[in-house]
């Protein structure tokens, strides 16, 4: 049997797996999905022989922006998928120990709660698909 | 003024330009028909040759023109269509803004992400008391995550204001062209010499050196992009001469030399934009560890061991 300040990290890990962690990856995965896209380019074209070329700047805006999503995109999967190794480091000692899977369910049972209750939700203005 | 209010402007000063010229000859408009005096062409002045018919013919090829001097401009990118860009830009530099922040150029704050908070919670309480390597390099990583989400917040910054900039540019264009036009209407119609704009005098300050905003690479100073004042510098677009009130022959010259300052003011502004955002994607390549951190092990697959100590 582990000791109750065992139980209580391996409690800690699945919560900053299930919770923390995500919602800072939101931060980034919103982010992504609000840069524009290639389909900006049209805004930048002109027919006619005035400005800097026949796109202006896009060229160079469309690669930076492409680097800031490279930089955002790669943030975000790292830290969903140390989410994802927490809470399966959580779940490989539940399954060693009866008393960790005892607790762990209770606190999967919490989370599942405040997930349903929506003032605990994550502020929507932190989440992607919110406009 | 919209463009189809321009071609009517467009129009008008070709119609000014042609009665003007005529008129110098001493036509005059019965209905409309030009009637012509009684005396010679050449006594009258006209070049065109003996006919009266030849001179009305000529001064309508010759102010023809006109019609094409605009065409450039009715195929600028419309402003409007930034708009929604950049909304979506001020999404992402809100989503990335560790702290709390006030644009510098719209001089509006722009609230804190809230992730600050849950990094101290994981490092502080949740993940504090995990032990091991693994453990100690992503409490590292949070710790760093905040800087690294700074940077990229200031190049969503910048991409932010470029496209700001470049809807200005096109915004000043537009009310420089109206200027234009209406000062060769209103001195080809004895209103006046067209002076006194609302704008005379402003001048597009494209990009601003904005010290302390750091961006790394560049430096503790970047530029950025505002996308207030004029295109061009309607003071210096102003006639240099008076012609005589109402001579078309100095006022579509005013009026072409006008535009095509326009035109080389926006290509200017536009090559510096994109010099700019050039210089900044130089910058970014050479520095671009500091706009993202190194894999912690804990996000890489083969680090977690199940009870039968297989890798997962």
């Amino acid at each position: 049997m582990a000791t109750e300040e065992f139980v209580a990290g391996v409690e800690e890990l699945y919560h900053a797996g299930v919770v923390e962690v995500p919602d800072i990856a939101t931060r980034f995965t919103s982010a992504r999905e609000h840069l524009p896209g290639p389909t900006l380019e049209w805004a930048f074209s002109r027919a006619g022989s005035i400005g800097y070329s026949s796109h202006g700047p896009w060229q160079a805006w469309s690669d930076l922006a492409e680097d800031l999503g490279g930089f955002i995109g790669r943030t975000e999967r790292d830290l969903i998928d140390a989410g994802a190794n927490l809470v399966k480091c959580a779940e490989n000692y539940a399954a060693t120990d009866d008393a960790i899977r005892a607790n762990l369910d209770d606190v999967r049972a919490e989370i599942d709660k405040e997930a349903r209750t929506p003032e605990s939700k994550i502020d929507p203005a932190h989440t992607h698909g919110d406009d | 003024m919209s463009w189809d209010e321009m071609s009517v402007h467009v129009g008008d000063i070709y119609r000014l330009a042609i009665s003007n010229e005529l008129r110098g000859y001493g036509f005059w408009l019965d209905g409309s028909e030009w009637q012509y005096p009684e005396m010679p062409m050449a006594d009258v002045g006209s070049p065109y040759g003996p006919r009266p018919s030849d001179t009305v013919t000529q001064v309508h090829l010759r102010w023809g023109d006109v019609l094409n001097d605009f065409s450039d401009f009715t195929q600028m990118p419309d402003p409007e269509a930034f708009d929604p860009a950049i909304t979506q830009m001020e999404k992402v530099v809100e989503r990335l803004s560790v702290t709390a922040t006030i644009d510098p150029t719209t001089e509006e704050s722009i609230p804190p992400n809230g992730m600050d908070g849950h990094i101290n919670s994981l490092s502080d309480v949740r993940l504090a008391s995990w032990k091991g390597d693994a453990a100690d390099e992503f409490r590292l990583y949070l710790a760093h995550l905040g800087d690294k989400t700074g940077h990229q917040w200031a190049l969503a910054w910048v991409l932010l204001n470029a496209l700001r900039a470049e809807q200005g540019i096109w915004q000043r264009a537009q009310v420089d062209v109206d200027q234009v036009a209406h000062k060769a209407l209103s001195r080809l119609s004895g209103e006046g010499s067209g002076e006194g704009g609302g704008s005379a005098g402003k001048v597009l300050n494209a990009l601003t050196t904005l010290a302390g905003f750091a961006l790394p690479g560049l430096g503790s100073t970047v530029k950025v992009f505002t996308a207030t004042g004029a295109v061009a510098q309607l003071a210096s677009l102003l006639p240099k001469e008076e012609g005589l009130p109402g001579d078309p022959s100095h006022i579509i010259s005013d009026m072409r030399d006008d535009l095509r300052k326009v035109k080389e003011a926006v290509e200017q502004k536009e090559s510096e934009l994109h010099d700019e955002l050039t210089s900044v994607a130089g910058a970014v390549s050479r520095k671009a560890m500091e706009y993202y951190l190194e894999r912690p092990s804990l996000s890489k697959p083969g680090n977690i061991r199940d009870k039968r100590g297989t890798f997962s």
